[in-house]
């Protein structure tokens, strides 16, 4: 990171302002979390000695990043959080439900046979009860619906010798780091972009790939993030190295690999694959902007976009909401309520649940008034949650576009 | 590299009205900001003129009148490099923003209105959001000021003591007393931030409470006043619910930082700059601006660990002063870090400060800053342009003391506005 402080070092720029206060979405709905000032550069400065535990209120941190994104000062209070907690669970041990959602959909990715069972059972109110009671497990949180065929499975069975449209491959290769989610419970985001790009005249590789790492991350188990991160990160270097792009649909696992691999892991080398790794409708506005992206047909929609905690983490404007708006006919309102209150996993696990949810009523209410066709946002995590608040349809960006490149 | 019009670094009052600005006159805009700006600690009134010549302690009465003595007698001074016309312009469409709206900025017509501050003091300011309409110490009714136990920013006994005092002094015609209310007897918190405090405000029942526990205390003919937490959405309407609810007039006081008043402010110019179409990229600092032959080439912005290049045809640099990180420090000089444009300031550095710190007259570093000419484009200390597509904007410029002439909010606006040729059609 060159001249950049480290984490710890950006405590000293804090000047109490405490706007991040009146941006965290948790300490808005309770205050038995202290809020990132007080967690963050103000719990630091004892947690630097040794003999100071972590104080267990640093777990109701959700992690949206907001803290970090609306400080001027340049005080890196989400990171802070973060290594607290990790600090936290190093100190306590973390919980076997922790652990076990954290590892979940990559493993439900590589026991597609087990689906239809996994489905009957988080559809069956006696198994939510027994998790509820036995892992802490909110029974009132909707368990994903997982897919099969995963879109792994998908790809495998797609006839080799694709793209099969009239560009062909003209426009070169593109690497897709597609992420559990889409694995196994969205496949239909994961057609999506190929079909966008395929469209484009752009083949598609797949790199092996392992989950992102953030749910480990989010958990305090920094051992196994680094370890899954170190996995991705040859395979998508050798990628790299074959002289092609990588492109991301999920914001949160993008989030993960181009900053959190170099920031938080710290991992050598990470910089490399950051360099090359782009949202995917970064990349595609990228082509627009060369005049060579697929124009669109009309499509006529009331559309609302929420734009994630990791859209903004990752800096880069809105480019999902600025290409969808390219589309004739279309109507986008934006809706900019911050946090969606899910947190990744935060809101499965019983005691932050309520919390969860009353982070969201805001939101909730903005889409209700709205009433839109569809609510359009680009983290799956935002999607779930959205889904469960308001009952409207929730759907990838990508899967606008697609539909404007293929409908009649 | 994605190509804007304009692009505007910063998100402080300055930035956001060059952007507002800019859009309005056709232009694709980028608003880059380290943070989310500094609206957030100001009161939310938007001082033009309070205290002049410089230093002085009695109040001006019309500063737009008397900012025509300044620009004769600080020709450097930026509202000089705006001009009168311009800096009514510029109000006249900051104005606008709140044109459809309940919520809105008043002023006490052409005249500075004299407010209470949350240490019980009085300050002059120009315009001043609808909430806090009746807080003028023209009004000789006494004051009854509502704070909360568990809210930490405004300390209504203080206030009171304070204002009793200036009572005596015979500078004020009122007095004031204040009771705190327990916010653990009135919602499920214990404490609360100001922005917490103010969605409270929004819900009837929240109202109905504390509307019965102020009306068995408040004596006949007393004016309420409350932190400046009465809602985030609907504060106008708020304050009319408690008015009615209490029988009396209600008015804001503005609180320690952060500032409910200066949230509202901010989101109002957000709402209107994302419905322009501007793109906004917040949290993220820009870290080197390349010139060559006088112009600059793009503006380098870091996501760590990578970076990203946006270029423009006209770039405004509104990143502040010291606080916000337009000044630096480096050794014995002061410098401005992303184009290092030549900063006004004294040969030595013994000369930065006053020999006592709480003096009437200006420390000399409190108007150090980049040098502009009447385009805001910076200058070197001979004259010349340094960077031709390349403007200044708020804080960042020089020869002004914001700080003691409460001019502030009014610099920022005027010359954000200018800086993007605001005015010129």
């Amino acid at each position: 990171m060159g001249g950049q402080p480290k984490i710890e070092e950006t405590i000293d720029f804090c000047i109490r302002c405490a706007t991040c206060m009146e941006y965290c979405p948790v300490l808005r709905v309770t205050d038995r979390f202290p809020g990132p000032k007080q967690a963050g550069p103000g719990g630091q400065r004892f947690r630097g000695r040794d003999v100071f535990p972590v104080d267990r209120c640093i777990d109701l941190c959700i992690g949206c990043t907001i803290c970090e994104l609306v400080c001027a000062s340049g005080v890196d209070i989400y990171h802070l959080n973060l290594m607290a907690k990790a600090k936290y669970y190093d100190e306590h041990g973390i919980p076997l439900r922790d652990r076990i959602l954290a590892h979940f959909n990559r493993w439900m990715g590589r026991l597609p046979w087990a689906v239809p069972f996994m489905n009957r059972m988080s559809r069956s109110l006696f198994m939510r009860w027994i998790l509820d009671w036995l892992l802490g497990l909110d029974k009132r949180r909707p368990l994903p619906d997982f897919e099969v065929p995963t879109f792994r499975q998908w790809l495998r069975s797609r006839p080799k010798g694709l793209p099969q449209t009239p560009e062909s491959s003209a426009n070169g290769r593109v690497g897709y780091f597609y992420g559990c989610f889409t694995n196994i419970s969205e496949v239909d985001v994961g057609k999506a972009v190929i079909q966008v790009l395929e469209q484009n005249g752009i083949q598609v590789v797949v790199p092996e790939q392992d989950c992102c790492g953030l749910p480990m991350l989010g958990s305090g188990d920094l051992r196994s993030a680094r370890a899954i991160a170190r996995k991705n990160l040859t395979s998508l270097k050798i990628a790299i190295d074959s002289g092609i792009d990588i492109v991301f649909s999920s914001s949160s696992c993008g989030y993960m690999i181009r900053h959190e691999y170099a920031n938080v892991l710290g991992i050598p080398g990470s910089e490399e694959v950051s360099e090359k790794t782009y949202e995917i409708f970064e990349y595609l506005m990228a082509r627009h902007e060369r005049g060579s992206l697929k124009h669109p047909s009309e499509m006529r929609r009331k559309l609302a976009y929420f734009a994630p905690c990791h859209v903004r983490a990752v800096g880069m404007g809105l480019p999902a909401l600025e290409l969808l708006r390219l589309i004739p006919g279309i109507h986008i309102e934006l809706v900019d309520e911050g946090c969606c209150g899910l947190g990744g996993l935060y809101g499965y696990k019983k005691e932050k649940y309520d919390i969860s949810m009353e982070i969201g009523k805001d939101l909730a209410k903005h889409l209700l008034d709205l009433s839109p066709d569809a609510v359009v946002t680009d983290c799956e995590g935002c999607r779930l949650q959205i889904r469960h608040l308001t009952g409207i349809k929730v759907i990838h960006p990508i899967q606008i576009l697609r539909d404007a490149y293929l409908e009649k | 590299m994605k190509h804007y019009d304009v692009i505007v670094i910063g998100m402080g009052l300055a930035g956001l009205m060059a952007a507002k600005t800019a859009a309005e006159g056709g232009k694709s805009v980028l608003l880059i900001g380290k943070g989310i700006g500094t609206a957030h600690t100001y009161t939310g009134c938007i001082d033009v003129l309070g205290y002049y010549p410089t230093g002085s302690s009695v109040p001006v009465e019309n500063p737009l009148t008397s900012l025509s003595r300044l620009i004769e007698e600080i020709p450097n001074h930026p509202y000089a490099r705006v001009g009168v016309s311009d800096i009514r312009n510029a109000l006249t469409s900051f104005l606008g923003l709140f044109a459809e709206q309940d919520y809105t900025y008043l002023s006490q017509g052409e005249k500075n209105a004299i407010t209470l501050t949350p240490m019980g003091s009085t300050r002059a300011t120009y315009l001043f959001p609808s909430t806090m309409e009746w807080g003028g110490i023209e009004d000789d009714r006494d004051v009854l000021i509502v704070g909360f136990d568990g809210l930490k920013d405004f300390y209504g006994a203080y206030i009171a003591h304070n204002i009793n005092s200036l009572r005596k002094e015979r500078r004020l015609s009122f007095g004031a007393r204040s009771i705190s209310l327990p916010l653990s007897e009135l919602s499920p918190r214990r404490t609360a931030p100001s922005s917490v405090l103010a969605r409270f405000f929004e819900e009837e029942e929240f109202q109905d409470k504390i509307a019965k526990v102020i009306h068995a205390k408040r004596k006949g003919g007393e004016r309420v006043a409350f932190p400046a937490v009465l809602g985030v959405d609907r504060p106008q309407e708020v304050r009319r619910e408690l008015e009615a609810r209490l029988g009396t007039t209600v008015f804001e006081i503005p609180t320690l930082p952060p500032s409910v008043p200066g949230f509202r402010l901010f989101h109002t110019f957000k709402r209107d700059l994302q419905g322009k179409g501007v793109t906004i990229i917040m949290g993220f600092s820009a870290v080197a601006a390349p010139v060559r032959d006088g112009r600059c080439l793009q503006v380098t912005v870091t996501t760590a660990p990578i970076e990203r290049t946006y270029s423009a045809e006209v770039y405004v640099l509104a990143t502040g002063s010291f606080f916000g990180g337009g000044l630096e420090v480096k050794g014995d000089r002061v410098v401005e870090p992303l184009f290092d444009l030549p900063v006004h300031q004294p040969v030595s550095r013994e000369n930065w400060f006053r020999d006592r710190f709480f003096c009437d007259e200006s420390h000399p570093i409190e108007s150090f800053g980049i040098m502009v000419d009447e385009r805001l484009n910076p200058i070197d200390e001979k004259g010349r342009v340094v960077v031709s597509n390349l403007h200044g904007a708020g804080s960042i410029l020089s020869h002004c003391d914001a700080l003691r002439e409460k001019s502030g909010g009014g610099v920022a606006l005027s010359t954000g506005y200018k800086s993007v040729g605001g005015g010129m059609h």
